[in-house]
């Protein structure tokens, strides 16, 4: 799996997991993969928006233009009950494939 | 100077361009890129390097388009969606404001299109009522009708033993049934007396075969005893009333019949009619007291076959194609099958009728639909500044062809509920005048006008959807579109078409009226006039000679003579006739006819050579008294004195008619044989003296009361009874020229909108013109040349196929009409007058005008 691919998997947990404590917006969306990442992850807008969109047309969230408090146009995206089950599904997944990897490295060592 | 809005503005516009980019992903990125500018400036970078950070991180258009790709709306390409409603609600909603702003130019259009509509829907419904003969028998698949070649074609009698045979020897076949009027019978019960009965002589499985449906009784049974009848809805409530009729006896003719079955009314849609039905051995009983020995050289039965599941016509016309060859070794006549349900086709000329209505349909569909062309492109240049605006704010071609042909099909909807109306209101109407009985049942027409209306609403929207959506928007917006070009090239073509079909239907229309009138004075060659045909019903034939005597001596009649068919429209024929010197190999269809010694004198024909029967010969029951077709076929030289040997006996020629007509003018004049059998009279004609027809009619019908007080005087003037066979002649006149009236209607509102509208745009050249010294006379011919000269070249295009298409209808008629210039011309001249009329009203309204009021407006 290319670094791009794994990054695409994970876009979706990812999002649905920064959006379980609230409603957000894409630019704090960005940065806040940036920052749980440590800076390691850097997501850019033309990755984000067609996840988001994808995740909208699947039912996972909602969003809704409002006017911000810095007086702009803002999308804010908000989990929904088929969100949140996508979520604890996801996290299942992820945990099962941490576990065999952290498995996996223990029995073999590092690669270099 | 660097401002963050112009900078967002190019980068936005930047984005714009690729066609991935819809307008809310467009406005979700700048969102984010202000968010991240905003942060940047916080930390204290200046707004122009903090744009170009943000706007770097966001990535290069391309990169940024291709990840929207992969989600990107399936509807509609690109950012047209934002300026033009994705929904075809949106593009009704938008079509309804534009009808409510422009209502003259909607009504022509409307109007124009629902009348063609309606009169497409009524047509159409006439249409596949006529089809729909004959097909509510439950196996009408499998059921066909036995016909002869080699005898007349339009008369489907097969040997009287045909049935009998095919049921029990082809294995395809599952029943064979024979049907045959017994001609015209005075049914009687009690005190009751039913006269001018149409009694069919069937076999028992008849009711098995065909599906007439019984009110009372059982089909398959019914007629299993010979002495059983069963009789229709109408005789049975006349004879019995409320009582039931089943077990009831009545008498024909005096013989006595048990009832044993009562049929519902036939169905509408029925090519066989009758009042009641007999078991065949009837018939049989009539010939044998005739002196008729039932035999494969007896043709009068038709015979209609039910065959197993699965056999083709073919392949039954195959199977049966040499039976009467096989029986009769005498008889050349191969037989074949046709689908019982295509009787209607075959035995008319309807299928030529329907073909020229659907013709006449499409024509008035296609002339509604180029007036909605016409104007739509007419207002082509008042459309393109709407249309380049649209293209400028990113409206693409796709967009604005489903835009306007939302509008066309918007306006075909309410065009079609309005004819649905206009429908409703016509149908009492249009039954009268088609004859028929259709009804606007919504299983039916729902499916058609929708059609039709979406048809007209794709056919009519098509065109100007892609021409208006063709513009170029920097063109258009200076102004540069004139109103020449393609556009008003198409406009000046399509009213030369729709006034070539109008001419051509009026052509048409004209040439129908011409052959009715044709018909009716031609020339018979017998004198129809005061001639009437009275029918003699069952034991009054005996009685013939007493009436003739009493009327000839009362002077209640001129000439009186009794025949054995009606002469009208003569239908008996024979293949063979034979005489010495006849070439073998030549199949001679003949017609005949049996009748008295006064029959020349009584119709007036003339005399070629030799003579009439006589009295005073009375050997003249052995001899033949033929025509001139006849004589003709017989080769050079006088045929008296020749011998003749038809239906198998032989006799002397006495006699050459000279032709008269004794069938439709739609046939040649065919050979005639006439034999002496007064005894065979079925019915006779009396000639009335000249003068007062009601007095003489009245003394008639005191004799006849004399001599036959059990039988109503029942009678028919020959000017009636062959008026009758032109009534689909007629009536087809009657509906083309409606029709046509329609047609050119809708020509002429085509014609004025097209008009009014051309004189509003040259408003301001009429003005300058006038004002200039142009006097009135002369902006009149300015504004009316163009259109005349349309309408003038499209009599060009029309007389043509005018010509080719009426010459081959009247081909079907051996005596016809002929086309002639004045048609032609006629045509010419009130399509020039109608088109004048049309717009020259408001012509004048703009020659008239003050120069100064269009000067000031524009």
């Amino acid at each position: 799996m290319s670094s791009d691919t794994l990054v695409a998997a994970s876009t979706k947990p990812i999002i649905l997991f920064l959006l379980l404590s609230g409603e957000s917006y894409g630019y704090q969306i960005l940065q806040r993969v940036r920052s749980v990442s440590g800076g390691t992850m850097k997501w850019s807008s033309a990755m984000l928006y067609p996840v988001l969109r994808r995740m909208e047309k699947e039912g996972l969230i909602v969003a809704e233009w409002r006017v911000s408090e810095e007086n702009r146009m803002r999308k804010y995206y908000k989990l929904t009950t088929a969100g949140r089950r996508e979520l604890a599904v996801e996290q299942a997944r992820w945990i099962d494939v941490m576990k065999a990897m952290k498995k996996i490295w223990a029995t073999a060592g590092t690669a270099d | 100077m660097f401002t963050l809005e112009n900078a967002v503005r190019a980068w936005k516009r930047n984005l714009a361009k690729d066609q991935n980019l819809e307008d809310t992903y467009i406005r979700e990125l700048e969102a984010v890129l202000r968010d991240e500018v905003a942060d940047l400036v916080r930390m204290g970078a200046s707004e122009e390097e903090a744009f170009g950070r943000a706007s770097a991180a966001m990535g290069e258009t391309r990169e940024i388009g291709r990840e929207f790709a992969k989600v990107r709306s399936p509807l509609g390409r690109g950012r047209g969606l934002r300026f033009l409603p994705a929904l075809p609600a949106s593009y009704v909603r938008l079509a309804l404001r534009k009808i409510r702003r422009q209502k003259g130019y909607s009504a022509v259009n409307i109007a124009g299109l629902a009348i063609g509509l309606a009169c497409c829907l009524l047509i159409t419904l006439w249409i596949s009522a006529e089809l729909d003969y004959d097909r509510f028998h439950a196996k009408s698949d499998r059921l066909f009708q036995v016909l002869a070649h080699g005898t007349n074609p339009n008369n489907p009698s097969n040997p009287i033993l045909l049935g009998p045979f095919l049921e029990s020897g082809v294995p395809e076949i599952e029943r064979a049934v024979r049907y045959e009027g017994l001609g015209s019978s005075l049914v009687r019960y009690g005190e009751k007396i039913l006269p001018g009965v149409s009694v069919q002589a069937v076999d028992p499985g008849f009711f098995q075969v065909l599906s007439f449906p019984f009110s009372k009784g059982d089909p398959a049974s019914a007629l299993e005893d010979p002495s059983h009848i069963v009789i229709g809805a109408d005789m049975a409530s006349a004879l019995f009333g409320e009582d039931d009729p089943l077990g009831k006896t009545l008498f024909i003719d005096n013989k006595s019949f048990l009832v044993a079955g009562v049929m519902q009314p036939i169905p509408k849609r029925s090519t066989v009619e009758f009042d009641a039905a007999v078991h065949f051995r009837h018939r049989l009983l009539a010939l044998e007291a005739d002196g008729i020995k039932p035999s494969w050289g007896v043709w009068s039965a038709n015979t209609f076959i039910l065959a197993k599941p699965g056999v083709s016509a073919a392949s039954l016309s195959a199977k049966i194609e040499n039976v009467v060859k096989d029986n009769d070794p005498g008889e050349d006549a191969r037989l074949s099958v046709i689908p019982f349900r295509e009787r209607r086709l075959f035995f008319t000329n309807i299928r030529q009728y329907l073909t020229l209505f659907a013709a006449v349909a499409a024509f008035i569909l296609v002339m509604a639909c180029l007036n909605f062309i016409n104007m739509s492109t007419a207002r082509a240049a008042l459309k393109a500044r709407e249309i380049g605006i649209r293209k400028v704010s990113g409206a693409n071609r796709g967009n604005l062809v489903a835009q306007y042909l939302g509008e066309s099909l918007a306006l075909s909807l309410l065009a079609s509920l309005l004819a649905v109306g206009l429908a409703r209101l016509a149908l009492p109407w249009f039954n009268t005048l088609s004859t028929t009985r259709i009804s606007l049942e919504a299983g039916r027409f729902l499916p058609a006008i929708l059609e039709l209306a979406l048809v007209a609403g794709i056919g009519a929207g098509l065109y100007p959807a892609v021409l208006l959506s063709s513009f170029k928007p920097a063109q258009v917006l200076r102004g540069r579109l004139g109103s020449s070009g393609k556009g008003a090239g198409l406009r000046r073509g399509l009213v030369v078409f729709q006034f070539g079909l109008t001419i051509l239907l009026m052509i048409g229309t004209a040439a129908v009226d011409k052959q009715l009138r044709y018909i009716r004075n031609k020339d018979l060659g017998y004198d129809r006039d005061r001639l009437l045909a009275v029918s003699l019903p069952g034991e009054s034939r005996s009685r013939i000679e007493v009436l003739k005597e009493t009327l000839l001596r009362e002077g209640a009649v001129a000439q009186i003579t009794g025949t054995a068919a009606g002469m009208a429209n003569l239908s008996w024929s024979s293949g063979t006739a034979d005489w010495p010197g006849r070439n073998p190999s030549f199949e001679v269809l003949t017609f005949n006819n049996y009748v008295d010694w006064d029959f020349q004198e009584t119709f007036g024909t003339a005399l070629r050579s030799g003579r009439f029967f006589s009295r005073d010969f009375p050997a003249d029951g052995e001899g033949y008294v033929i025509n001139e077709a006849f004589e003709r076929l017989m080769g050079s030289g006088s045929a008296v004195g020749k011998t003749l040997t038809y239906w198998k006996r032989t006799g002397p020629i006495i006699g050459v008619l000279k032709d008269f007509h004794f069938q439709s003018l739609q046939s040649q004049i065919q050979p005639l044989v006439l034999m002496l059998r007064p005894e065979q009279a079925n019915l006779c004609y009396l000639k009335i003296p000249e003068g007062d027809r009601p007095a003489a009619l009245e003394r008639i019908g005191t004799v006849w009361k004399k001599v036959m007080p059990e039988y109503p005087f029942q009678y028919r003037f020959m000017d009636e009874s062959l008026d009758t066979f032109y009534r689909t002649v007629r009536q087809t006149g009657r509906m083309a020229d409606t029709f046509t009236i329609l047609a050119v209607f809708i020509a002429c509102l085509g014609l004025l909108s097209l008009a009014s509208f051309m004189t509003e745009r040259r408003a301001r050249e009429v003005s300058i013109r006038k004002v200039m010294g142009a006097s009135t006379p002369s902006i009149l011919l300015l504004l009316t040349r163009e259109l005349a000269g349309g309408v003038l070249l499209a009599n060009v295009i029309a007389w043509p196929a005018a010509y080719f298409i009426m010459n081959n209808w009247l081909e079907q008629f051996a005596y016809r009409a002929t086309l002639g210039a004045g048609i032609f011309a006629l045509s010419a001249a009130a399509a020039l007058i109608l088109a004048l009329l049309t717009i020259g009203v408001q012509t004048l309204k703009t020659a008239l005008r003050p120069p100064a009021s269009a000067l000031r407006t524009e």
